[in-house]
């Protein structure tokens, strides 16, 4: 691990308008994604109705980024 | 802890973590999946160098540390190639539009004066897209100081149905509320990311030419 890492360059996405831009940046770059504390709030008590647009983020979008925190959390707690 | 202590922590949380932290950047950044180990190794190495030069110890344990670590490295990764877009599109529309009349004649060399400004515009595009929308998030979830409560949830929430594609009508029905209300805040998040983008002055730049238009899905 003592070696210093390559620089690689990620397969560009296909972006042609600014509504592929936004959609990508929604998708893959966690542009909406709700602070880590009301994640984790969430995660803790999922039907607080003042946690309504973090739940239709993970659960209707079902964001990659929040999904996988899930996830790391679940594996940590368990 | 001393260092060489602090350094055994990190590396043994590491390799504990390991399986799930690639896991993790597998599934929450599938494009980045082929550079997952590099992207741990420039974790490691990040924390490694903070533990030596800075006596670096995390506030709550290595683990928490390295996963937000890691996912702000990985976002970065994927930022390059969002300035990569907006630069490209720059070039492209300055290449169609000439962008304003100039005083300065046309030469096949860039004058110095068209080389700084062209630098600083390009700086100004440090605020991308991303940078906005979460910076709109961040603003949408602080909390009232009289209430205690974020006040602009719904918000947030309507504007992310309508990137989603989802009409006014519909992002009523989903969150109960009237069209009414749904246009209103349609429009003043619209305004809000509208109005950010002006304060930041990126005015002659691809990002607001093209958001003059429409950029909702």
């Amino acid at each position: 691990m003592n070696d210093e890492p390559k620089e690689h360059v990620p397969t560009s996405p296909c972006l042609n308008t600014l509504g592929d831009v936004v959609r990508w940046v929604v998708d893959e770059l966690g542009a909406m994604c709700p602070s880590a504390e009301r994640l984790a709030a969430y995660w803790a008590h999922p039907p607080d109705p003042g946690l309504a647009d973090v739940r239709y983020h993970v659960e209707e979008v079902g964001c990659p980024i929040c999904r996988a925190e899930r996830d790391l959390h679940r594996a940590h707690t368990t | 802890m001393t260092e060489s202590e602090e350094l055994h922590e990190l590396t043994r949380v590491l390799a504990d973590c390991r399986p799930r932290f690639l896991s993790y950047i597998v599934r929450g950044f599938p494009r980045l999946a082929d550079e997952a180990e590099d992207l741990l190794q420039q974790t490691w190495l990040e924390a490694r160098r903070r533990v030596v030069d800075e006596g670096f110890q995390p506030q709550t344990t290595w683990e928490s540390w390295l996963r937000a670590v890691i996912r702000s490295r990985a976002i970065d990764r994927l930022r390059v190639l969002e300035r990569q877009v907006f630069l490209s599109w720059q070039g492209r529309t300055s290449d169609v539009s000439g962008d304003s009349p100039s005083p300065e004649p046309r030469s096949p060399h860039p004058s110095p004066s068209r080389e700084v400004a062209e630098r600083e515009r390009r700086q100004r595009q440090g605020l991308l897209l991303s940078d906005v929308l979460a910076e709109f998030c961040r603003w949408c979830e602080k909390k009232s100081p009289t209430s205690g409560e974020p006040k602009r949830l719904k918000l947030k929430e309507a504007y992310e149905r309508s990137l989603h594609g989802q009409s006014p009508a519909e992002i009523a029905a989903a969150m109960g509320a009237s069209p009414d209300a749904v246009y209103q805040w349609l429009h003043q998040a619209r305004e809000w990311v509208r109005q950010r983008i002006a304060q930041k002055d990126i005015d002659r730049s691809v990002f607001l030419t093209l958001y003059g238009g429409r950029h909702d899905r």
